[in-house]
Parts: structure tokens; sequence; C-alpha cells
């Protein structure tokens, strides 16, 4: 175990996004966890897990799963890793998943989220778009809980 | 959002990002290799991409990775633009950027 971990704290991320939202810990937390949340920021896709280590998590559209993945490690409140196996794409359909971890953290005010994405495999086709992706949904999910509406999704 | 504007107003900050945005998750002495000005000058610049939001750190083992959080520019481009079409924008981009490549 520990020599694991030493793998784990020497083996740097390929992407880290982070926002501070006028809105408390709680709130951020449930806009991750609660579907009617992420519905509003996420591609219209309805977030559904039993939150438990190792049980599932999809992103459910009208289209089918977006993405789905497995509870890696959860502190509520506080921390959400999972696993991230992309099906909106069929060229990625066959890629192992990479890592996603939610960090939250209270800070006054304000509430950090820290979105570090990480763990791809080599040549991975979800590395490639993931740079177009999370800085439009955070912030859609920043003005959300700011202003009560997230951003309108380009027709 | 002023610290943004600050940080994005000089070239050298803006180069940094530039470096990040082609390789992320970079430590400072590699960074350094790449600027032609001192360590000293690109740690000042660094701590002013930071205090914006537009660089975050993060350590793994002893190194200290720097990676480029775009949620900020983001933040600036909606708060302006989401009322026009994005198609139109795009299309407007992508047409100065091959004019401009041409």
């Amino acid at each position: 175990m520990a020599k694991q971990e030493t793998i784990e704290q020497t083996q740097k991320p390929e992407f880290i996004y982070e926002t501070y939202i006028r809105a408390s810990a709680e709130k951020v937390w449930e806009a991750l966890t609660d579907p009617e949340f992420t519905r509003q920021y996420f591609h219209a896709t309805a977030i559904e897990s039993t939150w438990q280590v190792g049980a599932p998590v999809r992103y459910e559209g009208e289209n089918g799963t977006a993405v789905d993945g497995e509870v890696l490690e959860i502190v509520p409140g506080e921390k959400l890793s999972i696993s991230w196996h992309v099906l909106y794409d069929e060229q990625a359909l066959s890629e192992e998943p990479s890592r996603v971890t939610f960090s939250i953290e209270a800070l006054n005010e304000q509430t950090k989220l820290r979105i570090v994405h990480d763990r791809f495999p080599s040549g991975s086709v979800v590395f490639e778009s993931i740079s177009q992706g999370w800085p439009w949904i955070i912030a859609s999910l920043k003005s959300l809980l700011e202003t009560g509406t997230a951003l309108p999704v380009a027709a | 959002m002023d610290l943004v504007f600050k940080a994005l107003a000089d070239p050298r900050r803006r180069s940094v990002l530039d470096r990040l945005y082609a390789e992320d998750g970079q430590t400072l002495q590699q960074l350094c290799a790449l600027v032609p000005y001192s360590r000293q000058a690109l740690s000042k610049h660094l701590a002013q991409l930071q205090k914006a939001g537009l660089v975050v750190s993060h350590f793994a083992g002893r190194e200290k990775f720097h990676y480029l959080n775009p949620v900020p520019i983001q933040g600036i481009a909606t708060r302006w633009l989401q009322k026009f079409d994005d198609r139109q924008l795009i299309a407007v981009a992508a047409l100065k950027q091959s004019l401009e490549d041409a």
C-alpha cells in the first residue's frame, strides 16, 4: 500500500481546473451529486448513483448514458473520485476509463471547487476533447449556483 | 476579474500561458528553460497568474507542477458573449484564424 501511495504522489495529473463559487460547500456538493442540478449544467444529463465506493455512477441523458464509471472514493461534502468512461463519443467506447476527482473546500463566503482529470490511457481520444469540455461545464455550474441560471447551450 | 485582465495584460505572462497550453503541468525549472528571462522574473509572473486563478499548482512528490486554468477566461467570455449565437462566433473565430494563417 505504501508503495502504491508513492506512485500515486509522483504521478502528475493531466488536467486541473479550479474555480471559486459564491455558494456554500453543501450547495456545491449538491450540484455535483444531484440529478436535478447536473441536468442544468452537464449537457442535460442526470447523475445517478447510490454513492458507495464501488457503486456505478452514470450521467443519463435523453439519448442514453453519456458517461459511466464507478465511485472510487467519497467523502461527502469534500471529495468525490470516480472512474470516467465516455459513451457519448463512439471512438471512446473501447477506451479504458480515466479518473475524475472533485474536491470542495469552504473558504469564508466562497467555496473552492477543484476538478482533477487524470489517469488517461495512452493515445486517449477523450484526452484530446477534455480541454474543450470542463471549462464550460465549470463556468456553467458557477453561473447556476451564483445566479440561478446555467449557461445557455450552443444551438 | 480585474486580476485576470491585469495578469493577461503582460505579453510575458501570456506567453507563460501559451507554454502551459502547449504542455500542461510544468515545473518552474521546466518553464524557466523556455522563457528568455530570469527565474526570479518568471516566479513573479507565475505568482500573478496564480493570484488571478489562471494558473493552479499541484504537488506530486517533491515537485510543484503548474497548470493552465482557463475557467476564469471562460467566465469572461460567457459574461459578454453568451447572448450571441455561439456558432456565429466560432465561424468568425475560424475565419480570422484561416485568414491569419494564410
